[in-house]
Formats: structure tokens, C-alpha cells, sequence
């Protein structure tokens, strides 16, 4: 699909000669540095932390954009590396905010229960989406958007699991166990090494074989194959790492917002927005979800307070159809397409 | 007598379903698009119907003397203006510009017309019909009268016109056709001026049966997706079956089962569907592993 | 290592965007007690619930600016500031904005149950006072949060009231105890309403027949009153939003259903939109919901002419149209907040004012929806009542109970029901 003879990111090879080199090279022997992100991200972290938790608006904003960050890199992994557009990842978060307060409201703590709705969230949504693997494209896209729909059906037939279409709330009473508190700074450390780890485990795709062989496998999986990149294997690496993040943000996020029903637990705006922010920021690329939340979720809420009434999701649509017009490669690729005639310019 | 009341109510709730995936499937077989703001031009559409009741006084069902060639119009400046400039761009990037289309036309309209619920309930259509023992609605009547008129006529133009034919032969092979010397551009215009039209006519079809607001047409989309891939995307006459099955399903479960499980019936039976046809009933065997290219 | 550049780079650039944030907010807020008493008040004003929720700020800030054009609360003027929660999600982003950064301690709204829930939870975390003025949720007041106060009565008593009316009015005129349907879409409001029909309805020894949901958004409601058809009730006792209410009408009327008497429970069954879209079909429909409309008759003097003159107030701001139901409660909760809590509360705390609250005390007949205001431990306004109204010519009239009926019940039964 694409056989675009522009590079695509600053240091790498064009993006044509990936399927010839998808086995192991010098690079993947070398232990990958994390470090540096990782110590990045800590200390802005703790700087975030002492900055806005006092300020619970501030910190809210800043919550929220963490937890996009997470949502938006999950999808990247499956959506932008390997290029299965999934429309439904409203699922695995909405499933999971389910599974946690379900888990919270009869007697267990917050930070033993979600490890275990993440593993089993990955295992049962890795095992939903297999039988997809054979859809491609529009094809695949379309039926991921269906499995929200149904979710959002059947919760609110299972009244005895899900509180039906009244939904279930979260405890009131602070309790760290509980994952109840009053101030916004655990809730933000929390999100924040959530949000880290996602955009490292991105930066870890992005520089290791199995990144090359998603992209690979989304570039063209047949090509991918003959030159010996096991395709399944890869889609299933992806799907499951994305499904976890995902997860990981689902059992997050609850625990914020409060409280969970059919239609904020499986909405379309979930699904969608974490394709727009992956998109915004540029497609399949590590820090791309990262950019694209850092600049969206503030602005969104900014515009909805300068322009209420229907307006701000207005130009909210308008600048969305401006931005893909203008950066179809996400601000990222723009920023690099930019250097790179500029490196030209000066040779 | 249940029975046969069930399954005529299904026909009828399904051209109408049939009519709103015709209009998505011809964009998405020619153009390779999923079209997020179908809907809004279905609510589009409504509102005209609406204006033409309650400001001419006329039939809403007359405003289609309006609403076809503005909407077809309206179809072809978009497809100029936006789709075209996104040339090869990939095809998540297409589908999220329907999506900030929708988000933009959504409320657009409710900055315009409020968001009160409007109706253009003509007497015409209110009233129903009892044909040896079982009831139609006339306005439902109307709407699936003119759905497979519609349909019948697309199908037979596809088949029998010069444009007709290339608009076949460019979702069989965009590139192919290309190379024949067809200018697909003209094409790709053609189909997304026609879905549009069908969007705004289902708009005018359903006014006088439904309430009308500006998020109205979203809801109706999402079973219109559903026909689409059942049917087979890019199949007209896969719209009209899979619009028919999903109607008599819908319809059957809302008797049958309990209530709050009709909408996951269908959706069950669209997700078995594409796991064991993913090309859908009528769509191109294999398109669904090659995924259009 | 250029990856590692850009990394440091954009750290360092969302570090400063952050900061500047951070110095902006604080400028801005504050609250003394010389300047105004801010009230936050949070309904939707876009998306789907947009056109309630912009009705009920309206009647809410009428009741501002008519306090203020009397003085104020103490000599300080009142200030409304506005929060758009549009989804739960935005609810608890809004109800947190207006409760830290705008630094306003009473928080009103929030029209929509699934808003109000996560609205209010929000706002009393970060140490409100929250006060529901049109949410109906049972949910509410159930979940024990402090220093919140539900103005109207709670969605299952509505249901409620359907039931008693059929027993009340469709009984008699049956000679037998009728036999019910109640339906309900199968939103948190429909199921609780649902709820309340059905556990009334066996208390009044109705006959239940069925008690059947449908998909909120259906398309279609044929195969539901063919349903209804087949069970062959006296009497239909329906909570519904827009569409499928009109659609389930609609689907009656072809099948051809023969009923003795039509239930709606609040929503559309009361607007003038359920008019337009079925024409001579509303006539003789019943529907239970707080109303705007009680007999004059059933309010004190002074409670007269402040109706009037909201009325009026309400009129030459909305193109001459009167108030419905939500705009008035919205307007009465207001009023009853600002003159009979804050302007009795020792302090704007919220401590002061829940127990200024919990000391109110006003006879029926004091608040011009008619209503007496007494909280129950839970918060629930215990003197909150719904009525029953029919469809009569153009608009609904109350006709139940006896003591706020402006007209007699006609139409009953609906349709000439077959014998046997």
C-alpha cells in the first residue's frame, strides 16, 4: 500500500526496504536505551506531579492527557505499527472499567485486581480479535466497530454484573486500597508511569525487529511473509500489547471518572479518538500518540470553555478536517518531512 | 397471522435500512471510504423535508424536487474539495476527515436549527393501511416503495450505462481501470455525489415518520454499517438483502426475545456473518484478505 | 541519538507548556465575601441533551437575576457560572473546573441523571455543596454522599403514579382491577420508572402482565406492540425518550391495539413536539410528570404572583412561548436555594448550608410548582409530587389527582375495548 520513496522519519531507511531486513540485526543485539526516555519521563513526572496536583484543574487536564496518551500509544501499536485500523478499542477500555469497579464494589483492592483484568482482558481480547486477522483494511475496521455495539447491548442486559444502564459507581469514601482519594497527586503519578510505560513500550517496537516486522506486516503481509516474517505471530505480538495498554488505561480511568455505563464505558468518541490522536501526531510512530494528546486534550478543553454551545465541537471537527488535509503524515511526519528538505536545502 | 405481521414490518423497517446502505456502499465500493457523516446527510435531508412542510406547506415528500439535485451538487463540491486533495493519503486519514465532517456538520445544525424535536408528520402519512389482517403504515409504505425503486434503478444503471459500468470496473480494479485511460477522479466524484443524494432522499423518505434533530441520522448509520458489511461492501444488491435481513431479524427478536437483547441479535448475526463470509453475502470473494487494494 | 534530541526536546517543551498553565490558573478565581455569591451551575449545553439542558440554565438564571433585582442573598449579588457537561466524562471534568479553579463551593444542575451522577460525586469530592434541581435519578440519593440535595421527586414515584392512576381512574370505570403492560426503553431512566409502575401496580392489586424493555435507540416498534398486542392489556404504562415514544404510538395505532387507557411517564408524552408528530392521535393519552401547570388554586398568594411573573420573565425572553416543566423546576429549585438555604445558612460553607437545608421546612402550595420542600435523611425532597395529566385538544391538563385537576378525565376508556 505504501511504496512512497520519501523517508518517512529522519534516521531510518525508506520505508520501501523494510521487508528485506526483518530479521534480527546489529542493533537488536545492543540492550535498547530506555534510559533516557525513561529519566525524561520520571522527572517530568515528578515536576507535573508537584506543579499541578495542588491545582485540581490543572491536574485534571493533565490526568486526562495521560490517560489519552496511554489509550492513543495502546492503539498505535495495532492501529499505526501494524496497520489494523481497529475502530473498537472503546471495548478493551470500556470492558476493563467494568471488570475493575465490579472487582473494587465487592471487596478487593484496586492494585490486586487490575493486573489480573489486565492478563485476562489481553487473553480474551487477543482471542476476540484473532479470528479477524484475515480481514484486512475497511474490512477489518468495520467489524472491530461493531464489538462495541454489542457490548454496550449486553451491559446493559446483565444488570446483575453491570448495574444495567444505570451503571455502577465507584466508592466514595477515600481509601488508597480503593483507589478513592482526595488529593489529584496519586491519581497523577499513577496515570503518569501508566503513560510512561506505554510510550517506552513504544519506543521499544520502534527499535527492535518486531517493529520492523510490523511494519512489515502492514506495509504488505504477503511480501512480509515469503521474506520470513512469521505475520500471525506479529499480529498477535500486537494485538496483545495493545489490548493490555489498553486495558491498563480502562482500569485507570475508571477510578477518575467514578463511575461507568454502557454508553461512556463503550462510546464511539472513545474508539475514535484514540485513531485521531494517533493520527494527529503521526501514524506508527513512537512518540506520535504522545504529541497528539499533549496538543488535543488541552485544546479540547480550552475550546470548550472559550466557545460552549455547540461551537468548540464544531471547529473541533473543522480543525480536524484542516489537520488531515494539511498534515496527512500527523505533526510528527510534517516536522520531519520539513527537516529533511531543510537538510537538503543545505547540502 | 403474528408471524407474517412480523415479518411484513421487517421488510418495510428493512428498505428502509437497504436505502441508507445503498448510499454507503457505492461510496465505499468506488472510493474505498467509510463515510461517518452519511448520517448527517440523512438528517440533512430531514430538515429540508421539515422547512418545505412548515414553510411551503407542502407534502414533505415534494421536497425531493429540491433536495436530489442540492444534495447531489452538495456531494460533488465535497468530493472536489476535500476527498480529492487527499489523493493517496491512507485510508485512516479519509475516514477521520468524515469523522470531523460529521462532528462539524452535527452541530452546525444544532447551532442552526436548535436542537428541538421537529416533526413533519403529514396526514398522508399518518395514516395505515389493513391488507387482509395485517397493518402498513402509509408513510413506511412510501419509504420502502421508493427504496427498491431506487435500488432496482441503480442496480439496472450500473449495469447498462457507459458511467455505470466504469463505476463497476473502477471498484473491481482502481488501477486497471486506470490504465484504459477512464478518469477515475470524474468517477470517484460521481459515486460520492450519488451517496450523498441517497442519504438526503432516505432523509426525506423517513421525516414524516420520525422525530427530527440534529442526531437523528447518526443512530440510523450504525445499522446502515451493519447492512453494508452483511451485505458485502460495494454489493447494491447486497445492501438491499442484508437491509431486508436485518429488518426481519430486528424485528423477529423484538418479539421473541427479550427486548433489550434485539439490537445484539443483530449485531451477533452480522459478526457471524463476517467471520464466516467476511466478503459478505454479496461482496467480491477474497476482497476482505486483500483488503481493496 | 537524534531520537533522543527530539525526546529531551519535546520533554522540556510540554514541560514549559505545562508551567505556563500552571501560572496562568492562578490569576484567575478567588472568592471573597464582599463580591458575589458564585453559584456553579452545570448543564449540558451541547450535544444531545443541549436544547433541556439550556432551558433549565435559562429558568435557573431567571431566578438569579430576579433575585439580584430584589438585592441579593445578604446584600451580595449571586453569579452564575457556567459548566457544559455534555457527557459523564465532561461532568466530572466541569464539576472539578468549576469546584477547584473557579473555586465556587454551591453547584447546581445538572438535568440529566447520568450527568448529574458523576457531576455531583465530583463536585462533593472537592468539598461542594451539590444541589439537583431537575435530575430524577433513585440512584441519587441512594449512594449516601454528603452535602447533596435532590429538589425533585426521584423517577420511580413517577412510575408510581401511573400505576395509582389506572387504579384511581381506570378501575372504576372497568369495574374490575385492570390488566396492565408496563414498557420502558431500556435507559437508567426508563428501567427505574419501569420499576416504580410495576411494584405500585401489584400494591394496587393491578394485574401485571408483562413488564417488556426495548433498545433505547430502536428504529422500530412494531414487533413491541405486537407484543402488547398478543398479551391484550387494559391499560399500557410507558417510559420512553423521543423517537420510540412516537414510534410505539405510531405501531399501537396501525396494529390496532385496543386499550382503555395510555400511560406516558414524563419525556416527550407532555411536550408539544409529541403533538406535532401525532396530531389528533395524543388525544385522550395520559401521562404522569411534575407539571407546570398546577391550579392556582394550589399555591399560596405571594407563590401566585412570583409564577406570573417568572411566566412573564420567561415569555418575553423565549419568543412568547410558556415555560415547560424543566425550565420551572429548575427555576423553583433555584429560588428555593437561594432564598430558603443560602440566605438562612449561617455561611456559605458547605457544612452551613446542608444543615440550613435539612432545616427547611415549606408547606405544600409555597414553591410555584406547587410543592412543599422537606428533605429526607437521604437528601430527597420528601414534598416533591408528580401529577397526572391527559391529552385534551392541544395541550395536556392536569387531571389527577383531584386536588391540582383543572379538568375531568374524558376518553376513558381510550378505544371501544372488544368484550371478553
Amino acid at each position: 500500500m505504501t511504496s512512497n520513496s520519501v523517508p518517512t522519519t529522519v534516521d531510518e531507511p525508506p520505508r520501501t526496504t523494510p521487508v528485506t531486513v526483518p530479521g534480527v540485526g546489529w542493533r537488536d543485539r545492543l540492550p535498547v536505551r530506555l534510559g533516557t526516555p525513561l529519566v525524561a519521563g520520571l522527572v517530568l513526572l515528578a515536576v507535573l506531579a508537584l506543579a499541578v496536583g495542588p491545582n485540581a484543574y490543572l491536574a485534571g487536564i493533565v490526568i486526562e492527557t495521560l490517560f489519552w496518551i496511554t489509550a492513543a500509544s495502546a492503539w498505535n501499536v495495532l492501529g499505526g505499527y501494524t496497520g489494523m485500523l481497529s475502530l473498537g478499542h472503546a471495548l478493551f477500555i470500556g470492558v476493563s472499567m467494568y471488570a475493575v469497579t465490579y472487582a473494587v464494589n465487592h471487596g478487593w483492592s484496586w492494585w490486586a485486581a487490575t493486573p489480573l483484568i489486565v492478563v485476562a482482558m489481553t487473553v480474551i481480547g487477543t482471542l476476540l480479535l484473532f479470528p479477524g486477522f484475515r480481514l484486512r483494511g475497511p474490512f477489518f475496521s468495520l467489524a472491530t466497530f461493531a464489538l462495541p455495539l454489542i457490548a454496550t447491548t449486553l451491559a446493559v442486559y446483565a444488570k446483575g454484573l453491570t448495574g444495567g444502564s444505570q451503571g455502577e459507581t465507584w466508592p466514595v469514601n477515600p481509601s488508597g486500597g480503593q483507589f478513592v482519594f482526595v488529593s489529584r497527586v496519586p491519581y497523577l503519578l499513577v496515570i503518569g508511569v501508566i503513560a510512561l510505560v506505554s510510550v517506552l513500550v513504544s519506543v521499544f517496537i520502534d527499535r527492535r525487529a518486531i517493529g520492523r516486522r510490523m511494519r512489515a506486516v502492514a506495509d504488505d503481509d504477503v511480501a512480509a511473509e515469503a521474506a520470513g516474517v512469521p505475520a500471525t505471530r506479529t499480529r498477535l505480538i500486537a494485538t496483545a500489547t495493545s489490548i493490555a495498554l489498553s486495558s491498563l488505561a480502562g482500569c485507570f480511568y475508571v477510578t477518575y471518572v467514578a463511575f461507568v455505563d454502557p454508553t461512556s464505558a463503550f462510546a464511539l468518541d472513545v474508539s475514535l479518538k484514540v485513531v485521531l490522536l494517533a493520527i494527529l501526531g503521526g501514524l506508527g510512530r513512537s512518540y506520535g500518540p504522545l504529541i497528539g494528546a499533549i496538543i488535543l486534550i488541552p485544546a479540547d478543553s480550552w475550546l470548550a470553555g472559550a466557545f460552549p454551545g455547540g461551537v468548540h465541537l464544531l471547529l473541533y471537527g473543522a480543525l480536524l478536517v484542516v489537520l488531515v488535509l494539511f498534515l496527512p503524515q500527523g505533526i510528527l511526519g510534517g516536522a520531519s518531512q520539513l527537516l529533511v528538505r531543510l537538510r537538503r536545502r543545505r547540502a | 397471522m403474528t408471524l407474517l405481521q412480523l415479518v411484513v414490518s421487517g421488510v418495510l423497517l428493512g428498505g428502509l435500512y437497504a436505502l441508507i446502505a445503498m448510499g454507503l456502499t457505492l461510496i465505499f465500493g468506488v472510493m474505498r471510504l467509510i463515510n461517518f457523516a452519511q448520517g448527517e446527510f440523512i438528517t440533512l435531508g430531514m430538515y429540508a423535508a421539515y422547512w418545505f412542510y412548515i414553510s411551503l406547506g407542502g407534502n414533505p415528500y415534494l421536497s425531493m424536487v429540491l433536495v436530489v439535485p442540492a444534495a447531489l451538487l452538495g456531494g460533488w463540491i465535497l468530493e472536489r474539495t476535500l476527498f480529492r486533495r487527499m489523493g493517496s493519503a491512507p485510508p485512516a486519514m479519509q475516514m477521520l476527515v468524515t469523522f470531523g465532517l460529521s462532528l462539524a456538520l452535527q452541530n452546525a445544525m444544532l447551532l442552526a436549527f436548535g436542537g428541538d424535536y421537529r416533526s413533519a408528520s403529514s396526514s398522508f402519512a399518518k395514516r395505515s393501511l389493513h391488507l387482509g389482517g395485517i397493518d402498513v403504515g402509509v408513510g413506511q409504505l412510501v419509504a420502502f416503495a421508493a427504496s427498491m425503486a431506487i435500488g432496482v434503478g441503480l442496480i439496472i444503471a450500473l449495469r447498462h450505462t457507459r458511467t455505470g459500468r466504469a463505476l463497476r470496473a473502477v471498484q473491481e480494479n482502481r488501477y486497471a481501470i486506470q490504465l484504459v485511460g477512464v478518469n477515475v477522479e470524474r468517477l470517484f466524484a460521481i459515486a460520492f455525489a450519488i451517496g450523498i443524494c441517497l442519504a438526503a432522499v432516505a432523509g426525506v423518505l423517513i421525516a414524516p415518520n420520525y422525530f427530527i434533530s440534529p442526531t437523528v441520522g447518526g443512530g440510523l448509520v450504525f445499522t446502515g454499517f451493519v447492512v453494508v458489511v452483511l451485505g458485502g461492501l460495494g454489493s447494491l444488491g447486497g445492501a438491499i438483502v442484508g437491509g431486508m435481513i436485518i429488518g426481519i431479524v430486528e424485528s423477529l427478536s423484538g418479539f421473541y426475545l427479550p427486548g433489550g437483547l434485539k439490537d445484539s441479535f443483530s449485531l451477533a448475526v452480522f459478526i457471524v456473518v463476517l467471520l464466516l463470509r467476511p466478503a459478505g453475502l454479496f461482496g467480491r470473494r477474497g476482497a476482505e484478505e486483500v483488503g481493496f487494494k | 541519538m537524534k531520537r533522543m534530541v527530539t525526546g529531551r526536546r519535546m520533554a522540556a517543551a510540554s514541560m514549559a507548556g505545562v508551567m505556563s498553565l500552571a501560572v496562568a490558573a492562578c490569576g484567575s478565581g478567588g472568592s471573597d465575601s464582599s463580591g458575589p455569591i458564585r453559584i456553579g451551575a452545570l448543564f449540558p449545553t451541547t450535544g444531545t441533551l443541549a436544547t433541556l439542558g439550556k432551558a433549565s440554565l435559562d429558568g435557573a438564571q431567571i431566578a438569579v437575576d430576579m433575585i439580584n433585582g430584589q438585592g441579593g442573598v445578604k446584600g451580595r449579588k449571586v453569579q452564575l457560572v457556567n459548566g457544559d457537561p455534555s457527557s459523564a466524562a465532561t461532568a466530572v471534568s466541569e464539576a472539578t473546573r468549576l469546584t477547584v479553579k473557579e473555586h465556587v463551593k454551591i453547584v447546581e444542575g445538572t438535568y440529566a441523571s447520568d450527568l448529574a451522577l458523576a457531576a455531583s460525586a465530583a463536585a462533593v469530592r472537592n468539598g461542594a455543596f451539590y444541589w439537583e434541581t431537575d435530575a430524577i435519578s433513585d440512584q441519587l440519593t441512594s449512594r449516601g454522599l454528603k452535602n447533596f440535595f435532590q429538589f425533585p421527586y426521584a423517577a420511580s414515584s413517577n412510575g408510581a403514579n401511573g400505576a395509582d392512576m389506572v387504579k384511581n381512574m381506570i378501575n372504576p370505570v372497568l369495574g374490575h382491577p385492570a390488566k396492565v403492560v408496563v414498557v420502558h426503553n431500556d435507559s437508567s431512566y426508563g428501567a427505574l420508572v419501569a420499576k416504580g409502575a410495576e411494584d405500585q401496580a401489584r400494591k394496587d392489586g393491578l394485574t401485571v402482565l408483562g413488564n417488556y424493555s426495548y433498545p433505547t435507540d430502536t428504529n422500530d416498534q412494531s414487533s413491541l406492540a405486537l407484543r402488547i398486542k398478543q398479551a391484550a392489556p387494559e391499560a399500557v404504562i410507558a417510559a420512553s425518550y423521543q423517537n420510540d415514544a412516537v414510534l410505539l404510538l405510531k405501531a399501537l395505532n396501525q396494529q390496532n391495539v385496543k386499550l382503555a387507557a395510555f400511560m406516558g411517564t414524563g419525556g416527550i408524552y407532555g411536550l408539544p413536539a409529541f403533538k406535532s408528530a401525532l396530531g389528533s392521535g395524543t388525544e385522550g393519552l395520559f401521562d404522569t410528570e411534575g407539571s407546570a401547570s398546577v391550579p392556582d388554586s394550589a399555591l399560596n398568594p405571594d407563590v401566585q404572583k412570583l409564577r406570573a411573573t417568572f411566566v412573564d420573565k420567561w415569555k418575553q425572553s423565549h419568543g412568547g412561548a410558556a415555560p415547560t416543566f424543566l425550565p420551572t423546576i429548575a427555576f423553583d429549585a433555584t429560588w428555593v436555594l437561594l432564598q430558603d438555604v443560602l440566605a438562612k445558612a449561617k455561611s456559605d460553607s458547605p457544612k452551613d448550608l446542608s444543615a440550613a437545608a435539612k432545616s427547611v421546612d415549606l408547606a405544600p402550595g409555597s414553591t410555584i410548582l406547587g410543592y412543599g420542600v422537606k428533605f429526607n435523611a437521604k437528601g430527597l425532597n420528601e414534598r416533591a409530587f408528580v401529577v397526572g395529566m391527559q391529552w385534551q385538544g392541544d395541550s395536556p391538563v392536569v387531571v389527577y389527582p383531584q386536588k391540582y385537576a383543572s379538568a375531568k378525565p374524558v376518553k376513558i376508556p381510550l378505544s371501544p375495548l372488544s368484550k371478553g
